[in-house]
């Protein structure tokens, strides 16, 4: 791997996110790892924070969420309300890079799961996203 | 930019090390690594970096003894200084015991044996003899007495190994409790043969020949101990279908110490295979059971292993002498060695040892005996061991506070806070060891530190020491107190007038006054003088009856004949002539008490800083009186003239316990 000689360019501020695919799937063209940029970067890092359980990483036990508990909780409002907390909180805290507008958790009484969208707009740039996951017991 | 900053040994700094060097990478160029999937794989590469730094760090720490922590390493690094830590010793007894044989066909059994095995049941714990033991009987009236039989807690387990020479075998005790003192190893050729031969343990192999039957012992995992057989080289090798039978006593160590009673459960037999019940057994207790210790601790093992290998099995300087002292007695707490030249006067050719034992009794003479015997074949030729008690130097204070009344604290829960911090300033200075000096100030300044409520502390300061007599015989006994003595008044001479008194001894009883309390006391220009008290005054019998030294500490009494102390004093057996004076002489010396004490008060000359007087003196700390009292009241004087109170002491003092700092050897500890 050749160097990158370091220059004033290195330290503005990129808006430009990139991370890898979680897929890990290969890139036809350049043979290294899958990329996901911008929107798709921030959506990716969303799930990851969200299907993350607390304790789960190294070093940093409050990553993550316990939604994962409020499955086997009664299927309700007052479960979905504190799920639609718990989501505003982590997110706030360790996705800085957009700003909420919106959590919804729908309960899915038939399927015993909770359908979340996620609307939020990224800092820097006047698009809304919107990023929708279903949870379900495992 | 290649990370150069290696000393990082924290997560969080080796995961920054990381992604500040991935930022610099152009493949990464625009990457965000916190938050993203990147963050994990940089989060399990500083992980596994943060994983090998503290493996390799523990690695390094275990290796050596001075930062091992973990039991099993620090018992590992002492085998390459070829130390064995010893395991968990039994508790010992002693005890008499006498039983009343029968007539067979006329005649009373030739002798009476105890097998090996339990005997004896008591504080909840089984005791055994562990030998053979066998008594003649008396033939005339049958009675058949065992004196001074040992026993040893526990429960003796026999366990077995068949040598199998085809694959690497480890001979385990598969106990952590056993006794290893107590292991027996026998070695018979075969399974079913019924002859074995005894293999015993081996300490130095330069007298160990091809043949020897020995063994080795280390301890080897969670403190079960292995043994090791020969070479053929040095000591004989075991050869296959060999069968190797240890017996050895699982034992509940120092938690079956201070047993005074004990039932006899034990079988008799005698010469004519008959078999006596246990109940017909008369039980004494010559000794209550004492010694029984927890395996060494690992602090321990971190401060003997060193010395032990310096010594090199060779008792040449006075260490040497000390450290042997602990290998070969385990109940030895602390032991210090002097050379008799150090004495005054000289003892040319002698090294004195004394041991303080972690149960605080003194050893008898058997024990003292074979420490030296034990000792002998390590010494110089010439050199002679002796083993000594530790003289005792008792330090008698009392601490006067003053305290802040509008602080909010009260006289009672200051008092407990004195107390308190008294007892932490003994732990954490040892004092009762050897080689300690009782330093005033940082006494005081624990008390001070005590509550924040106390604004001043002052201290009165006497030394204890007790004079032991041999009973009706005529001696001088001479104490020292290492330091010189106060003096009440040094210009004041012999015509010019009298002095006061700075030494004063409890009561005794004489020979010649067997009828009356005495006690003696210093003139203050170095004589001793005895005197009794009449209630009104003193009445001197005695104005020569021993000299002080004030400069160098020494005080002589005698020669005197002493018949009591203290409340120990003969009812029968002496013949009064006066009643009033207490003259009068010795009916029957048999009749007079024995284990007599009489205690010696005395003032320091500096009471700042007091020595042990030899190096074979403990220095012990009389449980203070502790008067508290509010701010500004005036304290006594510092040096308590004419308020010594001997008599108090009598019995020997309650003094403050230091706790000793065990470690287990836990990681969690």
């Amino acid at each position: 791997m050749a160097q990158k000689s370091v220059t004033g360019k290195d330290v503005s501020v990129s808006k430009d996110f990139k991370d890898i695919d979680m897929s890990f799937l290969k890139n036809p063209f350049t043979n290294d790892i899958g990329v996901v940029r911008n929107e798709d970067a921030i959506k990716q890092a969303l799930k990851n924070i969200m299907l993350t359980k607390t304790t789960e990483k190294v070093f940093d036990p409050e990553f993550g969420t316990n939604i994962w508990v409020s499955l086997f909780e009664p299927m309700d409002d007052i479960t979905a309300d504190r799920i639609e907390q718990e989501i505003m909180n982590v997110v706030g805290q360790y996705e800085t890079r957009i700003t909420m507008n919106d959590v919804a958790v729908e309960p899915i009484i038939r399927e015993n799961a909770y359908h979340i969208f996620i609307t939020y707009r990224i800092i820097g740039s006047p698009m809304t996203e919107t990023v929708s996951f279903v949870l379900e017991r495992p | 930019m290649i990370p150069n900053n290696l000393t990082g040994l924290d997560f969080v700094d080796i995961k920054a090390s990381i992604v500040s060097y991935l930022k610099t990478r152009q493949e990464f160029t625009d990457y965000d690594f916190e938050g993203s999937s990147l963050s994990y794989l940089v989060d399990l590469l500083a992980y596994n970096t943060y994983y090998t730094a503290f493996n390799a760090n523990m690695a390094m720490n275990e290796a050596f003894l001075p930062s091992a922590t973990v039991r099993d390493n620090v018992v590992n690094v002492a085998k390459l200084l070829n130390y064995v830590p010893h395991s968990k010793v039994a508790s010992a007894a002693v005890v008499n015991v006498s039983i009343q044989t029968s007539l067979t066909n006329g005649v009373y059994p030739s002798s009476l044996t105890i097998r090996r095995g339990p005997v004896a049941s008591g504080g909840n714990y089984v005791w055994n003899c562990l030998q053979d033991t066998t008594v003649e009987v008396n033939p005339t009236t049958g009675a058949a007495s065992f004196e001074n039989l040992h026993l040893k807690e526990g429960t003796i387990v026999n366990f077995s190994y068949i040598v199998n020479t085809f694959q690497t075998q480890i001979y385990q005790i598969p106990s952590s409790d056993a006794d290893i003192s107590t292991l027996q190893v026998t070695v018979k050729p075969n399974e079913s043969s019924t002859t074995s031969d005894i293999y015993n343990r081996a300490g130095n192999i330069t007298d160990i020949t091809p043949t020897s039957r020995v063994y080795f012992v280390n301890e080897g995992e969670d403190q079960r101990f292995e043994v090791r057989f020969g070479d053929n080289s040095i000591g004989r090798a075991l050869t296959d279908g060999e069968v190797i039978n240890f017996s050895y006593l699982v034992s509940d160590a120092n938690e079956a110490n201070a047993v005074q009673k004990f039932q006899w459960i034990g079988q008799f037999t005698d010469s004519a295979a008959i078999q006596y019940a246990p109940a017909l057994a008369q039980v004494s207790t010559v000794t209550a059971s004492s010694g029984g210790a927890e395996a060494e601790s690992v602090e321990s093992i971190k401060y003997n292993a060193p010395r032990y290998y310096s010594s090199q099995y060779r008792a040449v300087t006075a260490q040497d002498y000390a450290i042997l002292t602990k290998s070969v007695y385990d109940n030895a707490e602390s032991v210090v060695a002097y050379g008799g030249d150090s004495l005054n006067p000289p003892v040319y050719g002698k090294v004195y040892i004394a041991v303080k034992t972690r149960t605080g009794s003194l050893l008898n003479d058997a024990t003292k005996k074979q420490i030296a015997t034990d000792l002998r074949k390590y010494a110089m030729a010439s050199i002679d061991p002796v083993i000594v008690d530790p003289e005792q130097l008792y330090i008698y204070n009392k601490i006067f506070v003053q305290y802040d009344t509008g602080c909010g604290s009260d006289t009672s829960t200051i008092k407990t806070e004195v107390q308190n911090a008294v007892s932490e300033w003994a732990t954490q200075t040892a004092i009762n060891n050897f080689n300690s000096t009782f330093r005033a100030q940082s006494f005081e300044k624990a008390i001070t530190l005590a509550s924040k409520c106390i604004t001043d502390v002052s201290l009165q300061t006497t030394i204890l020491r007790y004079i032991k007599p041999q009973t009706n015989q005529t001696n001088s006994y001479v104490i020292t107190t290492g330091a010189p003595l106060y003096n009440s008044a040094p210009s004041v001479s012999s015509t010019d007038g009298v002095k006061e008194p700075i030494l004063l001894s409890g009561v005794f009883r004489t020979a010649d006054r067997p009828g009356v309390n005495q006690q003696f006391e210093d003139d203050g220009f170095g004589n001793l003088r005895m005197f009794y008290n009449t209630g009104t005054r003193k009445v001197f019998t005695n104005l020569t009856a021993g000299t002080v030294n004030y400069d160098s500490g020494t005080i002589v009494f005698g020669p005197v004949n002493i018949v009591g102390s203290g409340s120990n004093i003969a009812d029968t057996g002496v013949q009064l002539t006066n009643s009033i004076t207490g003259t009068g002489n010795i009916t029957d010396p048999a009749a007079l008490p024995t284990d007599l004490q009489i205690p010696v008060q005395f003032i320091p000359a500096n009471a700042g800083s007091i020595p042990s007087a030899t190096p074979g003196t403990v220095l012990n700390i009389i449980s203070p009186e502790v008067s508290i009292q509010p701010l500004g009241t005036i304290p006594p004087p510092s040096i308590p003239l004419n308020s010594l109170t001997p008599k108090v002491f009598d019995q020997t003092p309650t003094v403050i316990a230091v706790a000793s700092a065990l470690n287990a050897g836990s990681l969690n500890t």
